[in-house]
């Protein structure tokens, strides 16, 4: 009897033993692990815009290793993996709608990273808004983010944001350069930048006195230069010149006798522009996202160097890019779902944290309620940079305009 | 305003100067061996990253950066002759379609081995000259100086060496060449070196006045077309006439009319000289 007694007792204590080690890996002490979260980048990995698109790509890619290291994104106390599905586009409109259908109907991803441009973004909206798929985009056009594309998010700020403010700096800073020259390339997203930068001239009391689009492949920039100089301006805006326009831009400006100030409505790579137009580079402003000695946090120098190590080099347009998957995946544990899209756009739309990237830790939100009628443009860190005797340095964080 | 007149004359001269530099390659092997070659665009860019290594990274001094660069290229156009267009000689079609190929896997090759990011290639020719309110970069005045000693070169070359002598046959009457022995397979190799060769130079010069990366060819070599188009398929003497006559286009109109109306002036002569003269102004007829 006692036997039998003494043998219930061990079997009792050796089903508790089991059940306490199976617990060891249940969701009492710790998430359990869920299906994993597919996420598409859709960007230009190849072609003309692959600088932007790689940095998109990359930026995610660190974003999705840190989290799976860390088991997962936890959403609703279940951690999901983050797989993520590249597609390039090529900068081609078509091949980026190609891309987004593969996304969508053969992967099933329900969240886009991408594309990377006006044209390819406007390309893909008939495809993902009916599929109700989140679209981070960075287009730059107004039309992209109308509410009637309610998944369609654009993941940075634009000139409609800072040129105001970069403008009330001038102002107040140079007071005496009325005369400004603005300089674009001849294709969609020149233009709009163009519309905001306009306007944004005007309401600081400064002269435009001239708009000068130079076609898309243009490389000597003497004759657009010559032009420009003819209007003497106290200051020339490069609006969305790229880092390698702009630097032939400052040296042919600098060659014709140009010294007034130079400024441009996008990021630019200090280093590569230095390389390009040596001393002219100096005095130059450009929208930097606070990677400089000035306001860099110790965690954006950390980021920086793994970037470096990783990608063998570091791409200043990555500054901003970070941001986007750290917004959508905040946007996700708040809505409790990844499944339904509905709750996620009105989620993205609430997001608010403050960024630990940029010393003053300046808030990463979305705006634009009054301008594009929805919440939809995505705040980062606007750093107003300055290059001065070979480095950049931040001027001014820039409060963006509503 | 007589200044400005005088400023955009000048930029008008470097410009054609430049269009010239870049599409004498691919004239050059036009006029031999009818390829419309694609690539010339990815040549050009090839030997940009050339000049890059040899000058900006390993150190080495302009000019002999400058000689490397161009041979550097010159030996893969060697090769591309010798290992692929030759086994499509008289098929213009297919070599055209692997000229396009080839200029995607350099772009695709360099993109991957040097990355997305614009190069810079500090010029050993800073500063400028302020002639009376006209201005000229110093390096643009080495570029004028080392592309008229490149024309007089090649030129040179073509009229009184024995090689040279044999590709102006080879281009003229290719089987009138090879009755009189010439070694058509050598002219063939030593013309697409030659052309890729002075595609790589132009890259080079060109690599410290504009910017580096994989993707300068393409709109390099739409110029390129363009100036030969105009000038004559298969003449360097019509090249020169194309790229001065771009090079004023583009120069007088930006200035003088509104909009890209420069640009239209360009491609609308492009379609009037294919219509009247589709062998160009100095173009010969086979």
């Amino acid at each position: 009897m006692a036997r039998g007694r003494n043998k219930l007792i061990v079997s009792v204590l050796l089903l508790a033993l089991i059940l306490l080690i199976q617990s060891w890996d249940s969701p009492i002490t710790r998430a359990s692990e869920g299906e994993p979260i597919k996420m598409g980048v859709l960007a230009a990995f190849s072609g003309p815009a692959s600088a932007w698109g790689l940095a998109v790509l990359h930026c995610i890619e660190m974003w999705a290793d840190e989290v799976n290291a860390s088991g997962g994104l936890e959403v609703n106390g279940v951690k999901h993996k983050i797989e993520l599905i590249k597609e390039d586009t090529k900068f081609d409109a078509a091949t980026a709608n190609a891309g987004a259908e593969k996304l969508i109907y053969k992967d099933g991803v329900k969240f886009i990273h991408g594309t990377v441009g006006s044209h390819t973004t406007a390309a893909i909206l008939s495809t993902t808004t009916p599929a109700k798929v989140i679209n981070l985009h960075y287009g730059w056009l107004k039309d992209l983010i109308d509410p009637k594309y309610p998944y369609s998010f654009g993941a940075m700020p634009t000139a409609h944001e800072w040129a105001e403010p970069m403008y009330l700096y001038f102002r107040e800073a140079f007071p005496d350069k009325k005369r400004v020259v603005l300089l674009a390339r001849n294709y969609s997203g020149g233009h709009a930048v163009v519309k905001d930068v306009e306007p944004a001239v005007k309401a600081t009391g400064r002269e435009l006195v001239k708009t000068i689009f130079y076609e898309p492949k243009t490389q000597d920039f003497y004759p657009t230069v010559t032009k420009a100089l003819s209007y003497k301006p106290d200051i020339v805006d490069m609006t969305i010149a790229n880092t390698g326009e702009a630097g032939a831009l400052l040296k042919t400006l600098k060659q014709l006798g140009y010294t007034g100030i130079t400024t441009q409505q996008t990021q630019s790579d200090p280093a590569t522009l230095i390389s390009i137009a040596g001393a002219a580079a100096n005095g130059h402003f450009f929208v930097g996202g606070g990677t400089d000695k000035v306001v860099a946090t110790e965690k954006m120098r950390k980021y920086i160097a793994e970037y470096t190590k990783r990608y063998k080099a570091w791409n200043e347009a990555s500054s901003q890019e970070l941001y986007p998957p750290v917004v959508l995946a905040k946007a996700i544990q708040a809505a409790g779902t990844y499944q339904d899209n509905d709750k996620v756009a009105k989620a993205l739309q609430e997001v608010n944290f403050a960024s630990d990237y940029v010393k003053g830790n300046p808030k990463v939100y979305f705006t634009g309620e009054k301008f594009y009628g929805r919440k939809a443009r995505l705040i980062v860190p606007i750093c107003l940079t300055r290059i001065t005797d070979g480095a950049a340095g931040t001027v001014k964080i820039l409060k963006p305009r509503d | 305003m007589i200044e400005t007149l005088a400023q955009v004359a000048l930029n008008a001269v470097v410009l054609g100067v430049t269009y010239t530099l870049i599409a004498l390659g691919l004239t050059l092997i036009y006029s031999m061996m009818r390829i419309i070659n694609f690539a010339h665009g990815q040549l050009f860019m090839l030997g940009a990253y050339a000049f890059y290594v040899i000058f900006a990274q390993i150190g080495i001094a302009f000019l002999p950066a400058l000689l490397f660069s161009g041979l550097i290229v010159a030996a893969v156009g060697f090769l591309l002759e010798k290992s692929l267009f030759r086994r499509l000689r008289g098929k213009e079609l297919s070599s055209l379609l692997l000229s396009l190929g080839i200029g995607l896997f350099l772009e695709a090759g360099i993109l991957l081995l040097f990355g997305e990011k614009d190069k810079g290639v500090m010029s050993p020719f800073s500063g400028a000259f302020n002639v009376s309110g006209i201005f000229i970069g110093k390096e643009r005045v080495a570029l004028l100086l080392i592309s008229l000693l490149i024309f007089c070169g090649l030129f040179l070359f073509l009229k009184f060496t024995r090689t040279g002598r044999a590709i102006r046959a080879f281009s003229q009457d290719t089987d009138a060449a090879m009755l009189q022995g010439i070694d058509i397979d050598r002219i063939s190799s030593m013309g697409f070196a030659l052309g890729s060769g002075l595609a790589a130079l132009a890259g080079a010069l060109l690599a410290p006045v504009y910017w580096v990366n994989p993707f300068i060819g393409g709109p390099a070599v739409v110029n390129a077309f363009i100036v030969m188009v105009i000038g004559g398929l298969g003449s360097i003497p019509g090249t020169i006439l194309g790229g001065l006559i771009l090079g004023a286009i583009e120069s007088f109109g930006k200035e003088y009319l509104p909009g890209s109306w420069n640009e239209a002036i360009a491609y609308s002569l492009v379609v009037i000289v294919l219509i009247i003269r589709p062998k160009g102004l100095m173009g010969y007829e086979d």
